[in-house]
């Protein structure tokens, strides 16, 4: 098994997690649960255990099949589900996930799994006895069946295709295979259709017999297989459209029967090998082993009554007109295909390896560098003038036509926020359980669409700001009666996108956050002075939430209050380039609203010259740059420390050229230039020997190669080739303040 | 019995696996963007179509304190068991050759002043000329790279 298959195997599985989270949940919430609803349930858990075993994850496909079973219970009850066996639906599934992580890393043991399964059924034995049964059936939708069958006989012909062309085929491949087709059987149930069961039934025979080596597995064997399955596909299309002739069904089906018995034959030579008739009839032995099919297919031909009032149904097609066309067995009738298997079930998208998008966007980089070389040839030809001039009007088309392709490809990575919340409502739900609240979840800008490489690190920030939202915002029932409001919080997020940004807020209408409270909390635990304290804004105090090691909850609880949520999500957010800002109201509620870029790949940055070397400094980052007059620049003490006096304010002052140990143009402050960042928590000047122009820039990693470096965020390439460096301010923020208190 | 890729470092013969060598690029007709903050064996990075990767000079790695850079200085591109790709500055490369038998162990008369984990080896590859068989992968390890 290769990691490859393991890992899409989870991603996959994970989605129908996420699927199956959001089914539950929202019938938790409306306290009940629907028959469409439960049919997509059963499915989910179907595929999760057919999609474990075929990894080998054993443990979890049996949890898996228990919980299908039960479904499968559900389903066939009187009543609806009750609201407990919902909940506990709930917590299987949950449990079902850590299965598969433990099953992933290898952690399971079979005496726990075991254990574990046991006591599931045990549950379940409990619902089930007072449980009343009931046989009317509503089969899942069309379309989810038939998805599924395709995906199945992918996955078919994947095997039988993959499989070595030699005359062997592993006993695990065999049982997969077997299994296979043995569950497309049991999904085409669903369809409603009669022949094409029929037929799947003799070749899981056929598999069954090379699974008990009654047959020998043979590179003859395996065309037969693939050729049987795809005449199963054009059975199950035509049954579908109603087109399936019964006379050259019976045929097809009699020739996959003979084809089966004399395989046998070949098989065991003491068995009559004259028999060149192949009449399955004229061999007793063979006659018993092949039995289940030949019965089935006899009870077709003994009642085409049943079947033929089927097709009449359809005015189109009489039974005297099926009876009486002779088409020739292996043909497919050329008629227009009402419902044709494979347009219902076809998908409209694909999955991509992100890896293989970074090489589009690396490739298109490199057009663009190209561009840019050829621009500069073209200058060179300013003094023919004609040539120049047919030049350049082509290169504009070019450098259009990249840009279009550039931002074509930037789109492939962009998910909608839907992948995001399909997350959230389980741990809102759970969160709101453990801290005795209650809790409406909305959220709107599902379609909103958003870099798949920064939604890993969003993930983190908007847990806790939830978390947070939860504990510290909405209150208790007791407490929101007493207040005049729906003992039911309200807890909503939005997405929107404007001018370039993306917009997240995070909305509870909750105890809003306590400015007093905030501020003694931040004297106390010295993240301020009184006197920094006195001169700061409403605003300016409620950000002393994101200050590390604040927290105002009396007591520290599982869910948040140790003071490290916040500080967390200051630090995420700005390693994604955005910003975060609270608005909050007593008894009103508090809105935090992250402001992200729209994608990680390309970021706007101003050029800066230190010494002889050039650097980009995101643009993000900047609030003002100046070149100060001498006495802006105030020295503390004895050291060498420097800071700028702005407006009242005093800004630390990093020489960048030091930082880096460049040689620099100037040494005299007001001789350069200083552009003041902004981080999380404070600001700082730059000093820089100029600045340059600005630019929009390929963000490229210099981890994937090598790794972390200290000042240096990431790369890009520049206009020749060569590497630039973008600048991380938070890190030589950080750095800074180290080198001082080493001192 | 494998085949390797013979360079030199400071006038003595170094091989490494084939199966590690990406590519060669002419030292001087690339551009090496030095990052300041890193150990001064790590040159800095160069942009190897789209791709970031750094560059360490092995001569300062095993301790020239003034290499020389000439037509000849190459760079060879590493794909490290790490899955990371990284360029190593060598004065030169020699040959491709295989080499058959038991690496010889090196022994402390030898004098070769590398840290002996860094090499799995002696092999003989003429017979006059001797090369030490390095451990690329330890060599380039990002752990070991970056700890002075």
């Amino acid at each position: 098994m290769t990691a490859e298959i393991l890992d899409f195997f989870v991603e996959e599985a994970n989605e129908l997690f996420d699927n199956i989270h959001s089914i539950l949940l929202r019938s938790e919430e409306m306290g009940q649960l629907d028959t469409a609803e439960l049919d997509a349930l059963f499915r989910d858990f179907h595929t999760l255990k057919g999609g474990g075993g075929s990894v080998g994850f054993e443990s979890f496909s049996r949890y898996a099949h228990i919980l299908e079973n039960f479904l499968e219970m559900l389903k066939s009850r009187h009543s609806p589900p009750t609201n407990e066996m919902i909940e506990f639906l709930i917590e299987s599934t949950g449990r079902l996930q850590e299965i598969m992580n433990e099953e992933y890393h290898h952690t399971t043991t079979p005496e726990k799994s075991e254990q574990e399964t046991a006591s599931l059924q045990k549950k379940i034995e409990e619902f089930s006895t007072h449980s009343p049964q009931k046989s009317d059936e509503k089969p899942p939708t069309f379309q989810d069946s038939a998805g599924e069958i395709t995906d199945l006989f992918e996955t078919l012909f994947g095997l039988l295709n993959s499989s070595p062309t030699s005359a062997k085929i592993s006993s695990h491949r065999l049982l997969e295979l077997f299994r296979n087709v043995h569950t497309l059987k049991g999904a085409s149930e669903f369809l409603e259709v009669d022949f094409f069961p029929i037929y799947l039934h003799e070749i899981e025979t056929l598999l069954d017999k090379v699974r008990l080596k009654e047959i020998d597995y043979s590179e003859e064997i395996r065309i037969f297989l693939i050729d049987s399955l795809k005449r199963a596909q054009h059975i199950l299309d035509e049954e579908l459209s109603q087109s399936l002739d019964i006379v050259s069904f019976q045929k097809q089906s009699e020739l996959l029967h003979k084809e089966i018995a004399r395989f046998h034959r070949q098989t065991e030579p003491d068995l009559d090998i004259l028999d060149k008739k192949g009449d399955p009839a004229a061999d007793p032995s063979d006659e018993n082993a092949t039995l289940p099919p030949f019965q089935l297919f006899e009870e077709t031909t003994s009642t085409p009554e049943r079947s033929t009032a089927d097709i009449s149904s359809t005015p189109e097609s009489s039974p005297t007109q099926e009876l009486s066309k002779q088409t020739e067995e292996e043909s497919i009738p050329q008629k227009d295909r009402s419902l044709s298997l494979k347009k219902v079930a076809s998908s409209t998208s694909i999955r991509v390896n992100l890896d293989k998008i970074d090489h589009l966007m690396n490739r298109v980089g490199d057009l663009v560098i190209t561009k840019s070389m050829l621009f500069e040839f073209a200058q060179s030809l300013r003094s023919e003038d004609s040539l120049f001039k047919n030049l350049s009007e082509k290169l504009s088309t070019l450098d259009r036509d990249i840009r279009e392709l550039q931002e074509a490809v930037m789109g492939v990575r962009m998910i909608p926020m839907n992948t995001i919340y399909a997350r959230l409502p389980k741990m809102v739900r759970d969160l709101a359980k453990r801290l005795d609240k209650q809790v409406r979840f909305e959220h709107t800008g599902e379609s909103v669409e958003i870099d798949k490489m920064m939604v890993e690190g969003l993930m983190d920030p908007l847990t806790h700001i939830i978390r947070n939202s939860l504990d510290h915002g909405i209150e208790p029932p007791q407490i929101r009666i007493q207040k005049g409001k729906d003992p039911k919080g309200l807890l909503s997020i939005t997405a929107s996108q404007e001018s370039g940004n993306i917009i997240i807020s995070i909305r509870d209408d909750g105890a809003g956050i306590n400015i007093e409270k905030v501020s003694q909390k931040a004297l106390e635990c010295g993240a301020v002075t009184s006197e920094e304290l006195s001169r700061m804004d409403e605003e300016q105090k409620r950000m002393l939430i994101f200050h590390p090691g604040l927290t105002t909850v009396q007591s520290v609880s599982t869910v948040s209050g140790r003071g490290v949520g916040m500080d967390v999500v200051m630090n995420n957010i700005h390693a994604l380039g955005g910003e975060i800002k609270v608005y909050s109201q007593a008894d009103i509620g508090t809105e935090f609203q992250l402001i992200l870029p729209l994608t990680l790949a390309i970021l706007d940055g101003l050029n800066v010259q230190i010494g002889e070397r050039q650097m980009i400094l995101p643009l993000g980052n900047i609030v003002e740059s100046l070149q100060p007059l001498p006495q802006m620049i105030k020295h503390v003490g004895e050291s060498d420390k420097e800071l700028l006096m702005l407006r009242s304010e005093f800004i630390p002052i990093i020489r960048l050229h030091r930082f880096f140990n460049i040689p620099a143009h100037y040494e005299n402050l007001h001789e350069g230039m200083l552009i003041i960042v902004k981080t999380s928590h404070t600001k700082v000047a730059l000093f820089v020997d100029d600045f340059l122009n600005q630019e929009q820039i390929v963000v490229k990693s210099l981890e994937k190669n090598y790794k972390k470096v200290d000042g240096i965020g990431a790369a890009t390439i520049r206009g020749d080739g060569s590497i630039g460096l973008i600048l991380d301010v938070m890190s030589i923020v950080e750095m800074y303040r180290k080198g001082e208190t080493d001192r | 019995m494998s085949e390797y890729f013979i360079f030199k470092l400071m006038d003595e013969n170094y091989a490494i696996e084939l199966a590690h060598v990406k590519e060669i690029l002419v030292h001087s007709q690339v551009i090496i963007t030095p990052l300041f903050t890193e150990p001064k064996w790590v040159e800095g990075v160069l942009n190897l179509r789209g791709e970031v990767i750094p560059v360490v000079d092995l001569r300062v790695r095993f301790g020239a304190t003034k290499p020389l850079f000439d037509e000849e200085t190459v760079i060879i591109v590493i794909r490290t068991e790490e899955q990371k790709l990284i360029g190593i500055i060598v004065d030169k490369i020699e040959l491709i050759h295989e080499i058959t038998g038991e690496l010889l162990t090196q022994t402390d008369e030898m004098g070769i002043g590398i840290d002996p984990h860094y090499i799995k080896g002696l092999a003989k590859i003429s017979s006059s000329q001797m090369s030490v068989v390095l451990d690329i992968d330890t060599v380039l390890n990002i752990e070991e790279l970056t700890t002075i």
